[in-house]
């Protein structure tokens, strides 16, 4: 990735350090609760954050997105992240149905901040990258149809049904063929 | 779509990357442009031709321009 020669200000500097905190905090946590190290994994992820916050902010790089958007959908990968793990947290608290309703929807709130902070930075750039991105939207959209139309006639024939979950997997894994696709025809 | 604009760059001594600053497009957009695998919109068209200094068909020309009689067949 090329270099961007312009130092960030100070402030800025502050947002990026804040910003690989709460990100590299968020992950850490995540992966630390996964090894059975919460804050092991919570204090190293906070750390390494920090220091992917200070190199962004020393040698800023080219980036299509302005640096507040980059930090924007961080912050709201994060929330999703940490709101997603709370939830699987609780589900082993023995909540009443209703509040396992309730906590359910947390979730989605978090997906769409993610989503609209990913809308926004799609809708600063430039009009070839924003073409880029909607024909890889409308791949990803149509894979993903496939996808659930097979699933959906395995499952007639007998095959366990999917986690609903898996859809975003495939969506996101179909969306980057699709960038990848249209990226190679605009080369 | 044909177009001029690698030609004119040159004449500019201008790289792909400082017509795209001039431009607040990427240097992609530019190559795209150049190699004719993306025709711009109106705006675009409009800027680049503000910044080349002339009209909008001097830089881009439909890939084949019918003539009269050729047309007048199909009428």
């Amino acid at each position: 990735m090329k270099a961007n020669n312009q130092a960030v200000s100070s402030s800025d500097m502050r947002k990026n350090l804040a910003m690989g905190a709460i990100a590299g905090g968020a992950l850490g946590t995540v992966f630390g609760y996964a090894v059975n190290g919460l804050w092991l994994g919570a204090v190293i992820g906070i750390l390494v954050g920090l220091a992917i916050g200070f190199r962004l902010g020393r040698v800023p790089p080219k980036m299509r997105y302005p640096m507040y958007m980059i930090r924007r959908m961080f912050l709201a990968g994060s929330l999703v992240l940490v709101i997603t793990f709370g939830y699987a947290a609780l589900l082993d608290r023995g909540l009443s149905w209703t509040q396992i309703i309730l906590a359910a929807l947390v979730p989605t709130v978090a997906c769409a901040i993610f989503v609209v902070s990913l809308a926004i930075a799609i809708a600063s750039l430039d009009e070839l990258q924003r073409r880029i991105q909607t024909e890889a939207i409308a791949i990803g959209f149509a894979g993903t149809a496939i996808f659930c139309l097979g699933y959906a006639f395995l499952g007639m024939a007998g095959v366990a049904s999917l986690n609903w979950g898996w859809v975003v997997m495939v969506m996101a894994f179909m969306w980057f063929i699709g960038k990848m696709w249209t990226l190679w025809r605009y080369r | 779509m044909k177009n001029r604009l690698k030609m004119l760059r040159a004449e500019q001594a201008w790289s792909q990357a400082q017509l795209a600053e001039l431009l607040d497009v990427s240097r992609q957009t530019v190559n795209a442009l150049e190699t004719g695998k993306y025709d711009p919109s109106l705006p675009l068209a409009f800027k680049l031709a503000a910044l080349f200094k002339c009209k909008i068909e001097d830089i881009f020309q439909p890939e084949s321009k019918k003539t009269s009689t050729e047309t007048n067949r199909f009428v």
